[in-house]
């Protein structure tokens, strides 16, 4: 061989060798990389299929029609349906793109059922809207610009509603060419207004701190007329038939009822419900007799239950159900809730009294899951190191090979159906969630005992041969972030890493030390967007890998299906990269 | 006192002169034993060059393919030149793209070893620069890397350290060697003696007799050089390079067509 033909012959080669290289590596993962939209795992897909409820479901007085908050691609609406069946109405949308903190208020229906409102956070003009809408089709009927922040709304009658702020109430009502405009202002009535009732066409009652106010349009004054002393208020329904308050009272022992009829300055204690695990809401006093009738929600290790005591003076239905609930409305002879059943989607379900049968009116999706996104966990109650009893879920790996060790994934989060959880099982980790107490307690401090909880859990679930102690993570999002960043600083060792959405604080980077953090927050999220890069950089300069995704669009809390799906596949990814 | 006289032979013998002669020889004796090896070098040169070039262009592609993968990621910023790591591997990336195209494309092997010395002693500049900003450990900048690629993080930064120690020694190694060894090789052009084919070999092979690569025929591979002929026709004189030789041409003076041989 000559040197020309070995010099050419060597550059061939060599050039095969980079070709080779780069389809060597491109051709193994490039193709994966490439089509991983395409190639996105199923139950992703699935679980954008899913649009999630938010809020409270609002039926109209007859129970014949609801109101209710769902999800939709791009943002969030309010829809509209009949509660025997049919498809929803989308009435209004707010998209992602601009979706500010403040989301759609359910303002509910006038006292005759024609009309129902609710409040629209329009960004485009910063201002939110009093939308009211026909009761019977669900067309538009007017629409008023709130000139306060919106945060309550009582109809006074099928003419006027009233609606506060934070400290200001404001009364609109309906002029004879039909539209509406606000005819009395009142500022600075309360310190903070809470349950917002009509009383009468003249008088409105709330709730500030512990003491029921009402306030009398006719004077512009208000007057507190019961306060709580030995216990704390929850919350409180009037009746107008009865003129009576029913309060909803909390105290070491668990929730209470009591009577406080108008004009009195006692109230009557009825009766004593559940314990500090059990949570009572939407007591309402029966237009048909003068009793109490009133529903709650209590877990144990066999599932949930709702408690429906009825007007008779029989001992309270107890109506098994097993699945999560996000929030309940007792209204007439059925209660209706936004939940979902073990191994299904979730949705707005029905249970009827008198039938003593529950129905699903509204479904998340069009069909069953096929992923195991609905896979139940196996709830259980733990001590945590305040001594607090706590339920948790536990999601599991789909297979457990008996010599092997799996991730643990810890959070404390409501018992909602929440996928993040289903998806850490299916990436083969363990994911133990502790039950939230305020879902069952309403004390107000919703993450209080964050660390508590999840530091118990960590050392029950420790226990597990299964588990391996080596690579755990903590989940958090918005506020639990502080007791994260608490838990990371007090026990360094204690995680392998974490998963913050949304983060309202940040560990110190100083402490991290081969780490691996997974971030996700929205565009729109100023402080996100400030201080996630800066702490990023902190903490890679000390070892540890802070996987850091800002959503487009998206603000400090996501509304839309779109934004959810993208949280969750980032957590997949996370996950299956850390097994 | 004793009087002392110098003389220029005693001076000659002096022991620091006596050792940069031993020093001399020693090294001419090396260097003759390296040359004896000057086929194991080259081959092993070829080696280490291919070796490069396939890992190097694995290497950008595995960094392209990273960037692209989490193109949508917001990636930390290095502390020396707050250049966020994407930048840093898509600058890396087209680095090594260079690297292995000079081992594709260039002929002297030591430019080919001075350049991946170079690309693997800027690394190692550039890790130490990290290290005196208190960076001690690279997870934290090779975590998109390791992800991409299902690998853990440790096992990712093995890797690169593995890597960049085989460029750095590898390349240092032999280019030592081939530097002791004595003046590095040139290209000369010649001609073969029977067609006048272009023929292109190294300086260490000259007075060998190789197939020609065009016709076939054993051929000397000789210093190009200037040749003179005269013009069939008008006898005029044309001087031309050696590997110019077969090729037809206008004569300069009659401007007719002649071969030059």
């Amino acid at each position: 061989m000559n040197r020309p033909v070995e010099a050419a012959a060597a550059r061939r080669s060599g050039l095969g060798l980079v070709v080779g290289a780069f389809v060597l590596v491109l051709g193994w993962r490039g193709c994966v990389v490439c089509t991983q939209w395409w190639n996105e795992p199923q139950l992703l897909r699935e679980f954008d299929s899913i649009r999630q409820f938010e809020q409270d479901v609002i039926p109209n007085s007859a129970n014949t029609r609801l109101v209710f908050c769902q999800d939709t691609r791009e943002g969030i609406g309010i829809y509209f349906c009949d509660a025997a069946g049919g498809k929803p109405r989308l009435l209004c949308e707010q998209k992602e793109k601009g979706h500010s903190w403040k989301r759609f208020t359910m303002l509910g229906w006038a006292p005759d059922d024609s009309l129902f409102a609710c409040g629209f956070p329009d960004n485009k003009r910063n201002q939110e809207l009093i939308l009211i809408f026909q009761g019977r089709t669900g067309e538009p009927a007017g629409q008023v610009v709130a000139d306060e922040n919106l945060y309550h709304l009582a109809w006074l009658s099928t003419n006027a509603l009233a609606y506060s702020s934070r400290t200001c109430v404001r009364v609109v009502t309906r002029q004879a060419n039909g539209s509406w405009v606000h005819t009395r202002y009142f500022q600075d009535v309360a310190a903070s207004i809470e349950d917002f009732t009509t009383v009468s066409a003249s008088l409105v009652a709330w709730r500030d701190g512990g003491g029921i106010w009402l306030f009398d349009f006719a004077s512009a004054s208000a007057e507190k007329i019961w306060e709580a002393t030995t216990n704390r208020l929850v919350e409180f329904t009037y009746s107008t038939d009865a003129n009576e308050f029913l309060l909803n009272c909390s105290d070491e022992a668990g929730q209470y009822l009591s009577r406080l009829r108008l004009g009195a300055k006692q109230a009557i204690m009825l009766e004593r419900i559940g314990t500090q695990l059990d949570y009572i809401r939407n007591a309402v006093w029966s237009r048909t007799a003068h009793a109490a009738t009133y529903a709650w929600l209590t877990n144990d290790p066999a599932g949930s239950a709702f408690c429906i005591k009825t007007a008779s003076p029989d001992a309270p239905v107890t109506v098994p159900w097993h699945g999560g609930v996000r929030s309940f409305t007792l209204s007439g002879g059925q209660l209706f809730f936004l939940g979902y059943a073990d191994n299904e989607p979730p949705g707005i379900w029905r249970y009827d009294l008198g039938s003593q049968a529950f129905d699903c009116i509204v479904r998340s999706t069009s069909g069953p899951l096929k992923n195991s996104l609905g896979q139940p966990a196996t709830v259980r109650l733990m001590t945590n190191s305040l001594g607090e009893q706590r339920f948790y879920h536990l999601w599991t790996p789909r297979r457990i090979a008996p010599n092997k060790r799996y991730p643990l994934l810890l959070a404390q989060e409501h018992n909602t159906w929440f996928p993040c959880f289903q998806l850490a099982a299916l990436c083969g980790c363990f994911a133990a969630v502790a039950d939230r107490p305020s879902w069952h307690t309403w004390n107000g401090q919703h993450e209080r005992t964050w660390t508590e909880d999840v530091g118990s859990l960590y050392e029950l679930m420790a226990q597990n041969p299964s588990v391996d102690t080596n690579r755990v993570y903590l989940y958090a999002c918005s506020a639990e972030t502080f007791y994260l960043s608490r838990l990371v600083a007090d026990r360094p060792a204690l995680a392998k890493g974490a998963i913050l959405f949304s983060p309202g604080a940040l560990p110190d980077p100083s402490i991290l030390q081969d780490k691996n953090i997974l971030i996700v927050a929205g565009k729109a999220d100023a402080n996100a967007i400030k201080r996630c890069p800066e702490f990023q950089d902190h903490a890679a300069a000390q070892g540890s890998a802070i996987t850091l995704f800002f959503q487009d669009d998206a603000g400090h809390m996501v509304a839309s299906g779109a934004a959810e799906r993208n949280r969750a596949s980032r957590l997949y990814q996370f996950l299956s990269c850390s097994r | 006192m004793f009087p002392m006289t110098v003389d220029a032979a005693s001076l000659n013998a002096s022991p620091a002169s006596a050792i940069r002669e031993r020093l001399a020889n020693r090294l001419h004796s090396f260097q003759k034993q390296l040359c004896l090896d000057t086929g194991v070098q080259s081959k092993l040169i070829q080696y280490f060059i291919s070796s490069v070039t396939a890992l190097l262009g694995a290497f950008a592609a595995a960094l392209f393919l990273c960037n692209i993968a989490n193109a949508k990621l917001v990636e930390p910023r290095d502390p020396l030149f707050a250049l966020r790591t994407s930048t840093l591997f898509w600058i890396l990336g087209m680095e090594a793209t260079a690297v292995a195209l000079a081992c594709v494309y260039a002929r002297p092997s030591r430019f080919k070893l001075g350049v991946v010395l170079w690309f693997a002693a800027t690394v190692a500049i550039y890790r130490l620069g990290l290290q005196w900003q208190g960076v001690h450990n690279l997870c934290g900048y090779t975590a998109s890397l390791a992800h991409t690629f299902g690998l853990s993080n440790g096992f990712a930064i093995a890797l690169l350290n593995l890597l960049f120690s085989y460029l750095f020694t590898g390349s240092a190694a032999l280019l030592l060697w081939d530097c002791l060894a004595g003046p590095g090789e040139t290209e000369l052009k010649g001609a073969c003696i029977h067609c006048g084919g272009h023929l292109a070999f190294s300086s260490s092979r000259l007075g060998q007799t190789v197939p020609c690569p065009h016709c076939s025929k054993e051929t000397p591979l000789r210093k190009p050089g200037m040749r003179k002929m005269s013009c069939y026709f008008c006898k005029g004189h044309i001087e031309f390079p050696t590997h110019a030789i077969g090729q037809k041409i206008s004569c300069p003076h009659c401007k007719m067509d002649i071969t030059l041989k």
